[in-house]
């Protein structure tokens, strides 16, 4: 049974190694036919993100919306002091996917989001982080941030609570049974 | 009632998903629910199926009071809020509203944010505010769901109150004959959320 789960997990291993190197290169064609080089990329959008608010009809335009000015605040924030733009956001592992999967979702998933949105987010130069748009001086990025959190929070809730036929029966035999 | 709160919040992340085989599953779980021997249980599976049909949760708290217009009328929000003098500088109000899409030939609902600026507040006092905010005319027949939200300084949406009286759901004959079932029980009601739903039909359907 443990081998053959084991087996299961290398193969989604291989898939999203697969994935993600299609992802990249085809994000390579796409920026060199445009001649656009990395230098040139002033702003990365979390692709999971764009998505879901894509799919939300309007649900989560707010929370997008804070999240790009967020963003887009904090791309000034490295421009302005010379540091290097933040550069694309880094793809997950597939071990990280892997793990995700397999524990139960109550406590971990929260953490790891949140920590790969934090690790996206974050405007780090070498190791010293300067922020010109903080909460203290401009109180408005609290606002921007709590609402562009929401988002990472929303995606890791359609991970834990998805609804399928095996759901339905679940539910139906506990009603039934009442 | 575990079970509902479970199915709540599994509709709510299918509808933001747009997760349709999943909203097909919980659809056919509420309607089926709808036959349960306890009253209470079938309450809130209705209250589950409004928001399904919605497709946002405004109802969840408190029901719509609706209010019958015609294509071609005025399309006017306005409401008289609570207003908090101390983060009314942080805060923000946005207006979600839920309407048939202005495109001809789409008749999608779609989901739009309007942010009431300054000259759509009228401040009364310390503690009241006016919002008014005009749409111009209803462009199609339809649901037009709106909802006031203030924004807090830490990102978190909060629907607002209404104070006083909300407008009337049907136009009055005379002053103090009414016919309207909304607002006898709006007597008891205390702080109304500042929402509602105008049913718009085809023009000249009440005339």
């Amino acid at each position: 049974m443990e081998e053959h789960a084991s087996t299961k997990d290398k193969a989604d291993d291989d898939k999203n190694n697969n994935e993600i190197k299609l992802a990249e290169k085809y994000q390579k064609t796409i920026l060199d036919e445009l001649k656009i080089k990395q230098d040139n990329v002033i702003l990365s959008i979390n692709k999971p993100f764009i998505q879901l608010t894509m799919k939300a009809n309007g649900k989560a335009d707010l929370y997008f919306h804070a999240y790009f000015w967020e963003k887009y605040l904090k791309n000034i924030d490295s421009s302005k002091t010379g540091g290097p733009l933040p550069s694309k956001v880094a793809a997950k592992s597939p071990r990280k996917k892997e793990r995700r999967s397999m524990v139960d979702p109550d406590a971990e998933d929260e953490k790891e989001d949140d920590a790969d949105v934090s690790a996206n987010d974050n405007t780090n130069f070498g190791g010293k982080s300067a922020n010109i748009f903080d909460t203290i001086s401009y109180p408005f990025m609290k606002r921007l941030m709590g609402l562009s959190a929401t988002l990472s929070k929303v995606i890791v809730n359609i991970k834990k609570f998805p609804f399928h036929e095996k759901m339905y029966l679940k539910y139906a035999t506990e009603f039934g049974m009442r | 009632m575990k079970y509902l709160e479970e199915i709540q919040r599994a509709l709510f992340v299918a509808q933001i998903a747009d997760d349709q085989n999943g909203l097909y599953w919980i659809e056919k779980l509420l309607i089926q629910l709808q036959g349960y021997c306890d009253i209470s249980i079938r309450d809130q599976a209705v209250v589950l199926l409004n928001m399904l049909y919605d497709g946002v949760d405004w109802q969840l708290q408190e029901a719509f009071r609706p209010i019958i217009r015609c294509v071609g009328q005025h399309f006017n929000v306005k409401v008289i809020v609570q207003r908090n003098a101390k983060s009314a500088k942080d805060s923000q109000i946005f207006l979600g509203l839920g309407a048939p899409s202005p495109i001809k030939g789409n008749n999608k609902h779609l989901l739009t944010w309007h942010k009431i600026e300054d000259r759509n507040l009228e401040v009364i006092d310390n503690l009241q505010q006016e919002i008014s905010i005009n749409f111009g005319k209803f462009w199609k027949c339809g649901f037009y769901d709106w909802r006031l939200v203030s924004i807090s300084e830490d990102g978190k949406l909060m629907p607002l109150e209404i104070i006083g009286k909300p407008a009337p759901v049907f136009p009055h004959v005379g002053e103090d004959k009414y016919d309207d079932y909304y607002e006898q029980s709006v007597e008891e009601e205390v702080g109304c959320i500042a929402q509602g739903r105008f049913i718009v039909h085809a023009k000249g359907m009440r005339e």
